[in-house]
């Protein structure tokens, strides 16, 4: 799957860049907004300062907006970083203004592409990347479609040079956009160009949740249906909507959080075992995780979710509005700003274990985190009597914002009595390695350089994502009762306490 | 030296004079003490190596105190630093420092103060090392190859890091004199587990990389087949024309990489050395500095040839005016590349972050041991066949 013409470089052996990304033209469409400027640049300046992009990389972007390659080039110039790597690196950089839905764009991008691999080497490799409203991504490929550049253009040997696509998200809004946009898509690029983005996959964390799971043989055989009672899947933030309002008030914490992030993070916990990692193997297994997700028929919804919005509260001990006293929020609005569900996977490993997930915006802090709940032991044998309760392991692989991985067991207190007492054994990304993680886009855009779309999202599974959701959104939509509502800063309303005693589970204390 | 001065020599952080000859006991105890002063708290102690650092000599162990002081906030683990002090004949002393984070012991740094003679030091080291986790042992100065006590030591590591280039040299002989003896003990049959690796080599990384990256472009690859010179320059002291380590070491990885065969060993010509490759050349020569932090650094490695009757260069080399910026050069065939003249600012390898990539490698670098035998190959110290 990784092309990697670098690996024919005598050279390279051995070298712990050996995945340097070839030479290859970035073009950014969407390239005098906030992602580019915020997320893109720096991440791939920094890539350039770590030698992990080859010195020939290229960058041209593209929006209406008019600027010259110098303009553009201090407009999006990092905070970080040295003056004269910064200096290299930003003489790959050249803007072109143009509207992205007019032919004669394209045919100045084609001849713009040419001179840059001409000039700087870049061999014809193209990454297209799409940082605009997903309504637009059909129209420029189609454009790019017509002009021929989805192909390495004819200089370019057919068998080394690649042409990739990232898409920024959201991929749709909801199941009828997700499928109509994968099927406009797949008509012009096959799957294996497309490169669907989620920046949460880039996380270091998360992706060590495969690392925690695969290469330690101790917790496979209890990662199961037998052993586990329930799995806990949390993204809590104390943020309010700030200046997404607008953005937020169409979408609510289902679609903002669950559709995506958590139900990736599910996805994760709950695979089977790939069979390797080098192939399409670890997103085959995250499909058919998706696909043995239960799907909810609408009278069922109500008993497995809960949905709120935030009322005013204190964060920090400042007092802060409610969402419907927002900025940009309609009084009306019925969005929710948390969203906690039940899920269910059909299959051997999961059957009868909930996976519960809750996201929710103003609440007491901010954490994510996969906590994992054992079933207790069959029998208390120490001191009953001494009060020691039949509490369960918990294994938490947290996020954020303190990553790292603690498991909590009982252990004895010292002397004559036989009481226990339950203890946490921590470990801390923090205090471990002295590195620092690299940014999220930063990792992912180095894994489409070098043609590794592991942590990208496969069309399919983004459709199964949105099978499981719809139907919840339909439910609550057609649900006219008044939203219950929670005091920004503390854990969350009530009936979401309630919905997990009923069963005999709690939260875990944000 | 005195204790205080030993003490000023390794340590920024207050330490206690322990007894070298009971140090697991003491070790055991102050952990179980820590313990008790922080009784509501879960007790985790974090440790990911054991590290031994060896000083030949206090001048050895120059500048030890604060990159000791950093490496043990940012990697956890026990590091036991040992000077030999030939002025010194009592017995061995001991000091010991604790670090901890977010109150959680995370590193005891131990330093013993050694008359000249090592021989009892396997036995005090070795109860010392927490079981499971990689050991590594640095030796600063010129390590005794040829003791039994120094073979004990690396029987009981996973890495030996040696500066095989600290001494310097004024003649070809001395630069290389280091080498045979390492390149012995890594092809002793008992230390096959065993991992190594010379400073001089472990700096190169970056140059590697930037020559490499000088043949990235799929076009350029030819030109590959195509080189008829190398030439190679490193910092020296004025009126100095002896090759450094560090260059010897990049002509002997370039040559083993791209499969050249030796056919005039390394000598002296006019202005530097050459050593003769079929089908290439390749020259030595030395730029003087008075900069001693560049001694013995690379400065310039360029690459010429004939491709498809074009003549091309590619090199890489310091700027003339900021030597810590590395230039990219290619003219000829394939070299339309606007990224020539691409700069790098190359952040100055210090013992720290030297010491913390040694901590981080665990595995056998045998680009670094086929690197070592085609220096010793090219250099005539070796026979092929003797491999
Ligand atoms: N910002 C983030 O942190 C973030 C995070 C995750 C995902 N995303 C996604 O990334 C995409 C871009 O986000 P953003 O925040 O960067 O948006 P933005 O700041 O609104 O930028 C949109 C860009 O598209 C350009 N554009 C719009 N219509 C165009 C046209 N007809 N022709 C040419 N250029 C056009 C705009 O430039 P001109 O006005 O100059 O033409 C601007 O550069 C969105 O899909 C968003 O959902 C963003």
């Amino acid at each position: 799957m990784t092309t990697g013409t670098l690996e024919n470089n005598p050279l390279r052996e051995g070298l712990s860049s050996a995945r340097t990304a070839d030479p290859c033209t970035i073009v950014i469409f969407g390239a005098s907004g906030d992602l580019t400027e915020r997320m893109l640049i720096p991440s791939l300046f920094a890539l350039s300062e770590q030698r992990l992009v080859a010195p020939e990389l290229s960058l041209l972007g593209i929006s209406r907006r008019p600027f010259t390659d110098s303009e553009f080039r201090a407009k999006v110039k990092p905070e970080s970083g040295n003056a004269t790597n910064w200096d290299s690196f930003s003489r790959g950089v050249f803007y072109m203004s143009g509207n992205h839905h007019e032919e004669e764009t394209y045919q100045r991008l084609k001849s713009r592409l040419e001179e840059i691999d001409h000039n700087r080497g870049t061999q014809g490799n193209r990454l297209f990347y799409l940082a605009v409203a997903p309504d637009d991504f059909p129209t420029i490929l189609s454009h790019l479609s017509q002009q021929g550049l989805l192909d390495p253009p004819s200089y370019a040997d057919p068998e080394d040079n690649w042409v990739r696509i990232i898409l920024e998200k959201p991929f749709g809004i909801d199941l009828a956009s997700a499928t109509k946009l994968n099927k406009d898509i797949l008509k012009l690029v096959p799957e294996s160009k497309i490169y669907r983005i989620d920046h949460y996959l880039g996380k270091e964390t998360v992706q060590n949740i495969l690392a925690f799971r695969f290469a330690n043989t101790i917790f496979e055989p209890v990662w199961n249906r037998r052993y586990i009672d329930h799995v806990q899947i949390t993204a809590a933030e104390s943020l309010g909507v700030e200046e997404r309002a607008g953005y937020y008030d169409h979408f609510g914490a289902l679609k903002d959080m669950v559709q995506n992030h958590l139900l990736q993070l599910l996805a994760l916990v709950a695979m089977e075992p790939p069979a390797s990692s080098l192939d399409d193997s670890v997103r085959d297994e995250k499909s058919k995780v998706f696909k043995a997700l239960r799907i909810y028929k609408p009278e069922e919804v109500a008993a497995n979710t809960v949905r709120a919005q935030y009322g005013p509260g204190f964060i920090d001990g400042k007092p802060v509005p409610g969402y419907l006293q927002e900025k940009n929020v309609s009084p009306e609005s019925r969005t929710e700003t948390y969203a906690a569900v039940r899920f269910f996977l059909d299959n051997w490993r999961w059957e009868g274990v909930p996976f519960y997930l809750r996201t929710g915006k103003r609440l007491a802090r901010k954490v994510t985190e996969i906590a994992i709940v054992f079933k207790p032991a069959p029998l208390m044998l120490f001191g009953s009597n001494e009060g020691n309760k039949l509490d369960p392991n918990v294994l938490v692989l947290r996020i954020g914002p303190e990553e790292g991985i603690s498991l909590r067991f009982g252990t004895k207190i010292p002397g004559m009595t036989r009481r226990l007492r339950w203890v946490n054994m921590d470990f801390d990304y923090g205090t471990s390695f002295a590195k620092p993680s690299p940014p999220a886009y930063a990792r992912l855009l180095h894994d489409c350089m070098i043609g590794d779309p592991t942590l990208y999202n496969r069309g399919d599974a983004v459709e199964l994502a949105w099978h499981v959701t719809q139907p919840i959104l339909d439910a609550w939509a057609a649900d006219h009762r008044p939203l219950p509502t929670y005091e920004a800063g503390r854990e969350g309303p009530r009936q979401a306490e309630t919905w997990m005693e009923d069963e005999g589970r709690y939260w875990r204390k944000l | 030296m005195k204790l205080e001065d030993f003490r000023k020599l390794l340590f920024l952080k207050d330490t206690v004079e322990v007894d070298p000859h009971k140090l697991p006991g003491t070790l055991a105890k102050l952990y179980q003490e820590h313990q008790k002063a922080h009784p509501e708290e879960y007790q985790a102690r974090l440790c990911t190596h054991n590290l031994l650092i060896l000083c030949g000599s206090p001048e050895d162990a120059a500048g030890l105190d604060k990159d000791l002081d950093e490496l043990m906030q940012h990697y956890p683990g026990r590091t036991v630093v040992v000077v030999f002090d030939s002025d010194y004949q009592g017995p061995v002393q001991g000091l010991l420092a604790q670090y901890t984070r977010k109150e959680h012991p995370a590193g005891d740094l131990v330093g013993l103060h050694f008359p000249d003679d090592g021989k009892p030091l396997p036995s005090m080291v070795a109860p010392l090392w927490v079981d499971g986790l990689p050991m590594v042992t640095i030796w600063r100065g010129h390590p005794p190859y040829e003791s039994s006590w120094f073979l004990a030591l690396v029987e009981n590591c996973t890495r030996l890091v040696v500066d095989s280039g600290v001494q310097g040299g004024k003649s070809l002989e001395e630069v290389l004199a280091p080498l045979l003896p390492l390149w012995k003990l890594i092809h002793d049959p008992y230390l096959a587990t065993q991992a190594f690796t010379d400073v001089s080599w472990a700096r190169l990384h970056v140059w590697r990389d930037w020559i490499a990256s000088l043949f990235d472009r799929p076009d350029r690859r030819p030109l590959l087949k195509s080189v008829e010179s190398v030439e190679l320059e490193g910092w020296s002291q004025p009126g100095d024309t002896v090759p450094h380590l560090s260059v010897l070491y990049l002509a002997s990885w370039l040559s083993h990489q791209l499969d050249w065969k030796l056919s005039k060993p390394l000598h002296a010509v006019p202005g530097g050395y050459e050593v003769g490759f079929q089908p290439v050349t390749m020259r030595f020569y030395t730029r003087s500095t008075d900069d001693a932090e560049l001694l013995g650094r690379p400065v310039r490695v360029s690459f010429r040839g004939q491709f498809q009757g074009q003549s091309f260069r590619l090199s890489v080399e310091r700027d003339s005016n900021n030597s810590s910026t590395l230039v990219l050069g290619a003219t000829g065939p394939a070299c339309s590349s606007g990224a020539s003249g691409h700069r790098l600012h190359l952040e100055r390898l210090n013992n720290l972050a030297l010491m913390g990539q040694e901590l981080e490698t665990d595995r056998r670098d045998w680009l670094f041991e086929k690197s070592l035998e085609t220096l010793l190959e090219m250099s005539g110290n070796l026979q092929p066949e003797a491999v």
